[in-house]
């Protein structure tokens, strides 16, 4: 049963009113660009292949027609002065900065993540949310699902570290599952298990979140305000980007974002969804009513779920709750991943996750429609690749047989008049250059908004701004094809379901030429032969294949060279691409780079053998580690330490190396035997190093 | 010039010392040094790798049973535990 209020809101009549506004809009506009489409077609769509491109035409269309209309639903709402609905709206400064706090926990999930960065990033909060004075209201929680040592002995090392850097003790923990089940969900539901009764409100960070205190502390008491609420989204966004395609990444998320987000929440208002990290979630509806099962359906649809937010916001709408996206609220940064081929092996498990939900959006019972169309947005953002593809074939064989079968003068049987094939360019452009336009004025508009709002010096004054945009098009429209070629591949194999390893996510590393090459190669050898094709068919068509052909062609060296971090920093010299942060000042965002080094490991020794060494981090280790194995497990132990004290970790495997890091038996017996060894033997020169000799 | 077995073992028991938090004032030092002067007068004369590891094992042996070492202040790894549990629906 639920346990939230029960009155009716009033913004749920503004949601009904928008989303049917919408919903005309885009019909009317798929209606029109279909019977365009149709005109455009040799036989007016009197064949089975043209009726398959009107279909797929439709869905596309449609598609990109949401995304026209909610930018604009941005623009106009940005220019009234902001959303009477949404929840900032609702309550002045004085009563938010009057209301009480509760008790908050802030929660950071990690899986094998640098801990430079990750930790670095939650020192940076924990110092913002110190300044604001309210900090005893909250407590941090490091949630690792980390198996290798090196990472997992590393992140529990910086810890200790920043306990004693923040005096932060009894407010900064960790906790380590070793068994890592149900992904990032099952590990905050642990959590949940083990200490949610503690809290009325949990925050949720990703690996490479950033929040303000200030923004944090706002959060909090925005749910205070609004009981009904059982999660509030802040809509993060993208610093940090140092290499050429985060920086496009994180150009049109901070050019374009504040109006997509204002127009989406303009139409989800109290139904939006949960992405997963940088909100704030209302502990005791989320622990009631926000398990989630697995999954009962067959192939794809069996098992746990892979994509577990847009489910928990779902979940919790269900229960009476509300979910609200508050692009208001300031403050709240994540990163880019630093190139396509990273981007895209994140894609991958989305794409799994997001169409793993088309079983709950037909199936799950209860569920609001507004979620179930959320699911449907995930899900088209995924699969309008495969249909683009698909367009892209069907126009290919329809191209194929006008040239290389004879004109069929009667395509609908038993009619008396003879239809007489004809194709017209010029239709064809204006209907490419309206789609086009689809893509592209809420981009304009986007310039417009901050030029309106006095915010192009924030991308280096109008001129840069204007030049930086033509840039992100430019590489934009690169990038489409590859996307949509990759994409089409994750779905196929989602559908087939293809097992897929679960792996940290890389936020540095550049993309080398070799794995750009195996990646791309097949998509540019495919694209080389489609347009070869075309051009043999018809040099109209081959003309008309080159916006998608060529970015294919060129896929390899566009990866390589936009994951560079020279290529990014060679647009910022040039001023191109710039974004608020690389001009003024973040003091979050300084914060995060002064504090790197407090927050790295000293010398280039493995996280174990420091553990080992150092007498301060053995000990610390030594008292967190579960108590020591008897057995037959016992005598393994012992002969792996015995090697490992005769020979050195180095040729130990990771298992070994973790099993050995959980005994503080094995722990403490390594550490003096380090200590007593010849300065010429591997744990001598280890000592010799650590103590400068 | 390659350092003594006792240079080694005299360099170890301060840095251990240091790392632990201990100030190195002239009693400290005082009595470093009377330990390893002790072991090397205990040694065995053998080959000089012997000799080495014999006389660091030992010293460091005696430090951990001679030496007070502070206790590290180590931060509570996670709270006491408040089991709850999450409630799964009967349907999806």
């Amino acid at each position: 049963m639920s346990d939230a209020p029960v009155r009716t809101p009033g913004w749920r009549a503004a949601a009904r009113w928008r989303r049917a506004l919408l919903t005309l809009l885009v019909l009317a506009q798929t209606i029109a660009g279909v019977a365009a489409m149709q005109t455009v077609l040799p036989y007016r769509g009197g064949n089975p292949i043209e009726i398959g491109l009107l279909a797929l035409f439709a869905i596309l269309f449609c598609w990109i027609s949401v995304g026209f209309w909610v930018g604009v639903t941005g623009f106009v709402i940005r220019r009234l002065g902001g959303d009477p609905h949404a929840l900032l709206s609702r309550h002045d400064r004085n009563a938010i900065d009057g209301t009480a706090l509760a008790r908050t926990a802030i929660v950071m999930p990690i899986y094998h993540e640098g801990v430079e960065r990750t930790l670095g990033g939650l020192r940076a909060i924990y110092r913002s949310l110190e300044a604001t004075g309210a900090i005893e209201h909250f407590d941090f929680y490091i949630l690792s699902d980390s198996r290798n040592p090196d990472y997992w002995l590393s992140e529990k090392t910086v810890w200790y570290q920043l306990c004693h850097e923040l005096g932060a003790f009894g407010r900064l923990f960790y906790r380590r599952r070793p068994i890592n089940m149900n992904y990032k969900s099952g590990n905050v539901a642990d959590f949940l298990r083990r200490w949610g009764k503690r809290y009325e409100y949990m925050i949720v960070l990703d690996a490479d979140s950033l929040m303000e205190g200030r923004t944090l502390v706002d959060m909090v008491r925005l749910m205070q305000l609004e009981p009904r609420v059982g999660i509030l989204q802040t809509s993060p966004t993208i610093v940090s980007a140092q290499s050429l395609f985060a920086r496009v990444q994180q150009f049109s998320n901070q050019l374009y974002g504040p109006l997509f987000t204002t127009g989406l929440a303009a139409y989800q208002l109290g139904e939006a969804a949960y992405w997963g990290h940088n909100a704030i979630i209302r502990v005791r509806p989320f622990m009631a009513h926000c398990g989630l099962r697995r999954l009962r359906g067959f192939g794809l649809f069996r098992g746990a779920i892979s994509s577990h937010d847009f489910v928990e916001a779902a979940y919790i709408a269900r229960a009476g709750h509300e979910v609200w996206l508050e692009p208001g609220l300031e403050g709240s940064f994540e990163e880019s991943p630093p190139s396509l081929v990273d981007e895209l092996a994140r894609d991958k498990r989305w794409a799994k996750g997001n169409l793993q939900h088309l079983w709950l959006m037909l199936f799950g019972r209860g569920l609001r429609f507004a979620h179930r169309m959320a699911f449907a947005n995930g899900i088209m953002s995924y699969l309008a690749s495969p249909l683009w593809l698909a367009f892209l074939a069907l126009s290919t064989v329809a191209t194929a047989s006008l040239v290389l079968q004879p004109i069929d003068y009667f395509p609908t049987p038993h009619s008396l008049f003879p239809l007489w094939p004809r194709w017209n360019p010029e239709w064809a452009l204006g209907l490419a250059g309206t789609t086009l336009l689809l893509l592209f004025v809420p981009k304009w508009l986007a310039v417009l908004d901050t030029l309106l709002t006095r915010r192009a010096e924030d991308h280096g004054g109008f001129g840069r701004l204007l030049s930086s945009m033509l840039v992100e098009m430019l590489i934009s429209t690169l990038l489409a094809p590859i996307r949509m070629l990759a994409h089409s591949r994750h779905v196929i194999e989602a559908l087939f379901n293809v097992t897929m390893r679960w792996a940290g996510q890389n936020r540095s590393a550049e993309t080398g030429w070799r794995e750009a090459l195996l990646d791309q190669a097949p998509g540019s050898l495919l694209a080389a032969a489609w347009a070869g094709f075309a051009w043999w068919l018809d040099p109209m068509f081959f003309y008309w294949s080159l916006p998608v052909a060529i970015p294919l062609i060129l896929a390899a060296p566009t990866s390589v060279l936009f994951a560079r971090v020279a290529s990014g920093q060679a647009f910022r010299r040039a001023g191109l691409l710039l974004v608020r942060q690389e001009i003024t000042s973040e003091p979050l965002l300084a914060d995060l780079a002064a504090g790197a080094a407090a927050v790295t490991e000293h010398g280039d020794r493995s996280a174990f053998v420091n553990i080992i060494v150092d007498p301060i981090l053995n000990r610390l280790h030594v008292s967190t580690t579960r108590e020591s194995i008897r057995g037959s497990k016992r005598e393994t132990l012992e002969r792996l330490s015995e090697r490992c004290r005769l020979e050195g970790p180095d040729r130990l495997s990771a298992r070994e190396l973790s099993l050995l890091a959980q005994d503080g038996v094995v722990l403490e017996s390594l550490h003096r035997a380090a200590w007593q060894a010849i300065p010429g033997s591997y744990w001598g020169r280890a000592v010799s190093e650590r103590i400068g000799d | 010039m390659a350092r003594s077995s006792c240079e080694h073992a005299l360099s170890r028991v301060l840095a251990y010392l240091r790392l632990c938090g201990v100030p190195l004032t002239r009693e400290i030092r005082v009595a470093a040094l009377r330990l390893v002067e002790e072991v090397v007068a205990e040694s065995v004369a053998g080959t000089d790798a012997e000799d080495d590891a014999a006389v660091l094992e030992r010293a460091m042996s005696l430090f951990w049973q001679r030496f007070e070492l502070p206790a590290p202040v180590l931060p509570p790894v996670f709270p006491p535990l408040e089991r709850g549990s999450i409630h799964y629906d009967d349907t999806l």
